[in-house]
C-alpha cells in the first residue's frame, strides 16, 4: 500500500502505461510542457517527448477528433478535456464517431482511447464551469463510462482504460486531485465493479464521485440519530452499472438513497432508481429517495454555490426526514 | 412559546442520557426548580429541573430511553403565553418545515378530512356503500386504540427485535404532535398518505408469502398506513410466539425466523432451543461500567510503580467509633501526609505539573454494581466531625446513586479500602488524572497493610517511600489524634 494523492495516482497510471507500450500517448491543453491544469501529467513530457505528450490548440473538437484518428490508425491515444463545460464542442466527435466507428465498421475498426474529463462544482468557478455530464455520456451506446472517487480506483481504472479495447470517458471530480488515498499497486481491481465503502444493513446509499466523501462524513449522524446503519456504495463504472453489487445491497436494505452532484432534473440518479424499481420492486420496503443538485445554473456565489448541491448537512437533514416518513 | 426541556450534558464526556423516570405527565403544572425527570448519564443520576413555571404540555422521551445530548425530551406551555390553538393555527400547519411549491401544490389537492369518504384512488372502495364504510371505519377507529394500548409493550420488544426502535429519531412527525400529547411513537400516527391497502412493495411481497390481506388488516387498525416490512413481521410474529417468548428472543438476539411459523411457540421453547444452541445473553454496558471501563483503560497505560508497607493500627483503633470510622480518621491522615509531601498535590497537565494548594481526596465507595470515586474536598482544612458528616452525606449520595459529577472532581489522591472485608492487601487502580492511590488492607496483629501505586510522571520512588514514612509516623502521633 502506497499513501498517494489522487491526481499522483492518474499520474503514475499513465506513466505506467507510456513505458510500458509506445503507442500510448497524450494530447490537450497544457497536457507537455505545463504538466497539465491540474498537475496530472506533470513530468511525464521530460520523460517521453513532446511526440507523446502533444500540447494542443484551445479546440476541444480536435483534441477528441485527432485522438479518433489516432485510435483508429492504432495508437492508444488519451484525451484530456480541461473540463466538462468545453467537452460540448467536442461531443460530435464523442457521440457520432468515437462511440460509433466500431459499430458501423461491423468490429473491423476498435477505437483504443479514453477522453479524461475533469468535471463537477470545484469553488466558485461560477456556471460556464462547474457542470457535470455524467448523464448525457452514459446516454450514448458505445463507450464506457467511469467515475473515479477514489484513489486506488483512479490509478487502477485509469491503466485499465488506456490498455482496453473499447472508447472510455473517464469522469475525475476537480475538487479530487488532492486528495490523499491508499493505492494498493499489486491489487486486482475491476473497473466495472462497484466498491462498498461501508457495510450496513439498513439503509443503501448509492453515490459516485466527490459525494461519496460527502455520504460517509454524513453517516455517522445519520446512524447516530436513527439508530440504522447505513451501507454506502460507490458506483465507480456508470456504465455499464454494476447492477449485481446493488441488488446485493437493496435487497439487503430494502431502501434506496441515491446521492449525485448533477441536477435533479435529468440526473444520472435517475436511472439507478429507476432500474430498481423496475428490477427491485418486491425488495422495496420505502419509496427511493434521491439527493441530487438544484435545477439551477452552478451560482458564483459560495453560499449560493452549496445551497445549489447536496452537502453532509443537506444529506443529513433528507435522509431523516425521508426516513421518518417512510418506516426507518 | 413552548418552552423546550432538553437532554442536558451532565459531563464532558457524555453524548447521550438515559431517561431514568418522569416525575411529571402531561397536564401537570410545574414552577420553577420543580424536577421534571431523572436522568442517568456515563457518571450519575441527576434530576432535570424546570427553570420556568407552566403546564406541562408534552413528554417526548419514553423512560429507559436513551437520547443524545441536547434532544428535546419534554415541552412546556408557559403560564400566561398563549397557544397557537387558541390562536386558532393548526399545530400541523406551524410545526410543518416550509414545502417546497411542488410540495405544497401537491398536498393542497388532497382533501385535508376524509370522515368516512372512500378514497378516489381506490376503485374497488368506491362502489361500497357511504353509510356502511362510515360505520364500520368508526368501529374500526375504536378498535385501533384499544389495539394499540393493549399491545405497546409488546410493540416495544418486537421493536427492538427488528432492530426498529433501538434510538427513535429526535425529530418528531408533525401529524404526531397533535393526537398523541404523550409524545409515544406508535407506528400509527407518524406516516402521512394514510389510505387503507398502502403498503411498501417489500411489505407487499412479504404478506403474499404470509398469506396476509394488508388491506384488511388495516382496516381493522391491526396495521399502520403505509405498512412497511417491519409492521407485517411485527404482526406477524405476534401470532406465531408468546409475548414472554418474544422478549426472551429479543434478551438473547434471536431471530424468530430461526423457528417454523405457523405454529405458536412458548418461552419454554425458546429457552429449550438457547440451553441446546448455547447461546450466550449479551447484556449491553451499563453507563456506569462504560465508565468504569473507560477509566481503569486509561489508569492501566499510566506508568505506575508500588511501594508495600503497613502502619500501626493502634491509635487508629482506639480512636475508632460509629461516627469516627476508620475511613474518616484515613482521610484525615492522608490529607496531613499530603500536606507535607506536595507531590502529592500535583497533577500533570499536559507538559507541566499543576501544584494545588489543599489537599483533595476521592475514594472509592461501591454499592452493588455501582463504583463512584467522590472527591472530598480541602481535607486539611476540615475537622474529624465535618468530615465524618461529609462521608456520612456521600454515602447516601451513592446509596441512592444521587452521586453529580460535580462530586467526582478535584483529587490528586485516592484511597480505596477493602479493610472490611478481610482481605491482606491488595493493590488499586489510579483514579482520574490523581497522582497515585492508596489501598487499604484489614487490621491483621495490629498492622494495616497500605499499597501505594503511584504515577511515575508525577512522583519519584523516594518521595513516595518519604510519603509512606510519615503516613506510618502520623499514626502513631497521640497529637495527630486529637486534632
Amino acid at each position: 500500500m502506497i499513501e498517494m494523492l489522487y491526481r499522483e495516482a492518474l499520474n503514475r497510471a499513465i506513466d505506467e502505461c507510456m513505458a510500458a507500450d509506445p503507442n500510448v500517448v497524450m494530447l490537450g491543453e497544457d497536457v507537455g510542457l505545463y504538466g497539465g491544469s491540474y498537475r496530472v501529467s506533470e513530468g511525464l513530457v521530460s520523460k517521453y517527448g513532446e511526440k507523446r505528450l502533444i500540447d494542443t490548440p484551445i479546440a476541444e473538437l480536435s483534441i477528441v477528433g485527432n485522438a479518433v484518428g489516432m485510435a483508429i490508425g492504432g495508437l492508444r491515444p488519451i484525451a484530456e478535456i480541461m473540463t466538462a463545460n468545453f467537452s460540448l464542442l467536442a461531443f460530435d466527435q464523442i457521440i457520432n464517431h468515437m462511440s460509433k466507428y466500431r459499430y458501423m465498421s461491423a468490429g473491423k475498426i476498435t477505437l483504443p482511447m479514453v477522453v479524461r474529463f475533469p468535471q463537477g462544482v470545484s469553488k466558485q468557478l461560477a456556471a460556464q464551469h462547474s457542470e457535470s455530464y455524467e448523464q448525457m455520456l452514459s446516454a450514448v451506446p458505445g463507450i464506457r463510462v467511469f467515475a473515479a472517487g477514489d484513489v486506488n480506483y483512479a490509478y487502477h481504472a485509469l491503466k485499465k482504460a488506456i490498455l482496453m479495447d473499447d472508447p472510455v470517458v473517464f469522469i475525475e471530480h476537480e475538487l479530487l486531485y488532492n486528495k490523499k488515498g491508499e493505492v494498493d499497486l499489486d491489487a486486482e481491481v475491476d473497473p466495472f465493479k462497484a466498491r462498498i465503502v461501508k457495510e450496513g444493513k439498513d439503509l443503501t446509499i448509492v453515490s459516485y464521485l466527490k459525494m461519496v466523501d460527502d455520504v460517509i462524513a454524513a453517516v455517522p449522524e445519520i446512524e447516530k440519530q436513527t439508530g440504522k446503519s447505513c451501507e454506502v456504495i460507490d458506483l465507480q463504472s456508470l456504465n455499464p452499472i454494476d447492477t449485481e453489487t446493488l441488488k446485493a445491497s437493496i435487497e439487503k436494505t430494502g431502501r434506496l438513497v441515491v446521492v449525485e452532484e448533477d441536477h435533479k432534473m435529468g440526473g444520472y440518479g435517475a436511472q439507478v432508481v429507476s432500474w430498481a424499481a423496475e428490477s427491485l420492486f418486491y425488495a422495496l420496503d420505502a419509496a427511493p429517495l434521491r439527493i441530487a443538485g438544484e435545477n439551477v445554473p452552478i451560482p458564483y456565489n459560495r453560499k449560493l454555490e452549496l445551497a445549489s448541491i447536496p452537502t453532509p448537512d443537506k444529506i443529513v437533514a433528507k435522509i431523516i426526514e425521508w426516513g421518518a416518513n417512510n418506516g426507518l | 412559546m413552548a418552552y423546550e426541556i432538553v437532554m442536558p450534558q451532565l459531563s464532558d464526556s457524555m453524548e447521550e442520557g438515559k431517561l431514568i423516570s418522569w416525575k411529571v405527565k402531561p397536564g401537570d403544572h410545574v414552577k420553577v426548580g420543580d424536577t421534571i425527570a431523572e436522568v442517568e448519564s456515563d457518571k450519575a443520576i441527576m434530576e432535570v429541573q424546570s427553570f420556568k413555571e407552566g403546564t406541562v404540555k408534552e413528554l417526548k422521551v419514553q423512560e429507559g430511553q436513551s437520547v443524545p445530548v441536547g434532544t428535546v425530551i419534554a415541552v412546556i406551555e408557559p403560564t400566561g403565553s398563549i397557544t397557537s390553538e387558541k390562536l386558532g393555527v393548526r399545530s400541523e400547519e406551524r410545526a410543518k418545515p416550509a414545502a417546497s411549491n411542488e410540495e405544497r401544490g401537491m398536498r393542497n389537492e388532497e382533501p385535508k378530512e376524509k370522515p368516512g369518504a372512500p378514497n378516489e384512488e381506490l376503485g374497488t372502495r368506491n362502489e361500497e356503500p357511504k353509510e356502511k364504510s362510515v360505520k364500520s371505519k368508526k368501529s374500526n377507529d375504536k378498535e385501533a386504540q384499544r389495539a394499540i394500548q393493549t399491545t405497546n409493550d409488546e410493540t416495544s420488544i418486537l421493536d427492538q427485535i427488528l432492530g426498529l426502535n433501538e434510538t427513535p429519531p429526535p425529530i418528531q412527525n408533525p401529524s404526531e404532535r397533535s393526537d398523541n400529547p404523550a409524545g409515544t411513537r406508535t407506528k400509527s400516527n407518524i406516516q402521512h398518505p394514510g389510505v387503507a391497502g398502502s403498503a411498501s412493495p417489500k411489505a407487499r411481497a412479504l404478506a403474499a408469502k404470509y398469506g396476509l390481506d394488508i388491506e384488511a388488516l388495516q382496516e381493522e387498525g391491526k396495521l399502520p398506513m403505509p405498512a412497511h416490512e417491519a409492521d407485517i413481521k411485527k404482526y406477524y410474529y405476534r401470532r406465531y410466539f408468546t409475548a414472554k417468548a418474544l422478549k426472551l428472543l429479543h434478551e438473547y438476539g434471536l431471530s424468530p425466523e430461526l423457528f417454523p411459523l405457523g405454529k405458536k411457540h412458548s418461552e419454554k421453547e425458546i429457552r429449550a432451543y438457547i440451553a441446546e444452541h448455547e447461546i450466550p445473553k449479551p447484556e449491553p454496558l451499563s453507563p456506569m461500567r462504560k465508565a468504569i471501563i473507560a477509566t481503569v483503560t486509561q489508569a492501566q497505560q499510566k506508568p505506575v510503580y508500588h511501594i508495600y508497607d503497613a502502619i500501626d493500627a493502634t491509635l487508629l483503633k482506639a480512636h475508632e467509633s460509629e461516627r469516627y470510622t476508620l475511613t474518616v480518621w484515613l482521610l484525615k491522615l492522608f490529607a496531613e501526609a499530603m500536606m507535607r509531601h506536595e507531590d502529592f498535590r500535583k497533577t500533570l497537565s499536559g507538559n507541566a505539573m499543576q501544584l494545588w494548594p489543599n489537599a483533595s481526596i476521592a475514594l472509592a465507595m461501591a454499592d452493588g454494581e455501582a463504583l463512584y470515586m467522590p472527591v472530598f474536598r480541602h481535607l486539611n482544612r476540615k475537622s474529624v466531625d465535618r468530615i465524618a458528616d461529609e462521608l456520612a452525606t456521600m454515602k447516601e449520595k451513592v446509596r441512592s446513586g444521587r452521586v453529580t459529577p460535580e462530586d467526582l472532581k478535584g483529587s490528586t489522591f485516592g484511597i480505596s479500602n477493602l479493610g472490611m472485608t478481610g482481605i491482606e492487601r491488595f493493590d488499586a487502580m489510579i483514579n482520574g488524572a490523581d497522582c497515585g492511590i492508596a489501598a487499604i488492607g484489614s487490621e491483621i496483629e495490629g498492622k494495616i497493610s497500605v499499597t501505594l501505586t503511584l504515577d511515575h510522571r508525577i512522583v519519584n520512588g523516594l518521595q513516595g517511600a518519604q510519603f509512606m514514612q510519615t503516613l506510618k509516623e502520623l499514626a502513631t502521633e497521640k497529637a495527630f489524634f486529637k486534632a
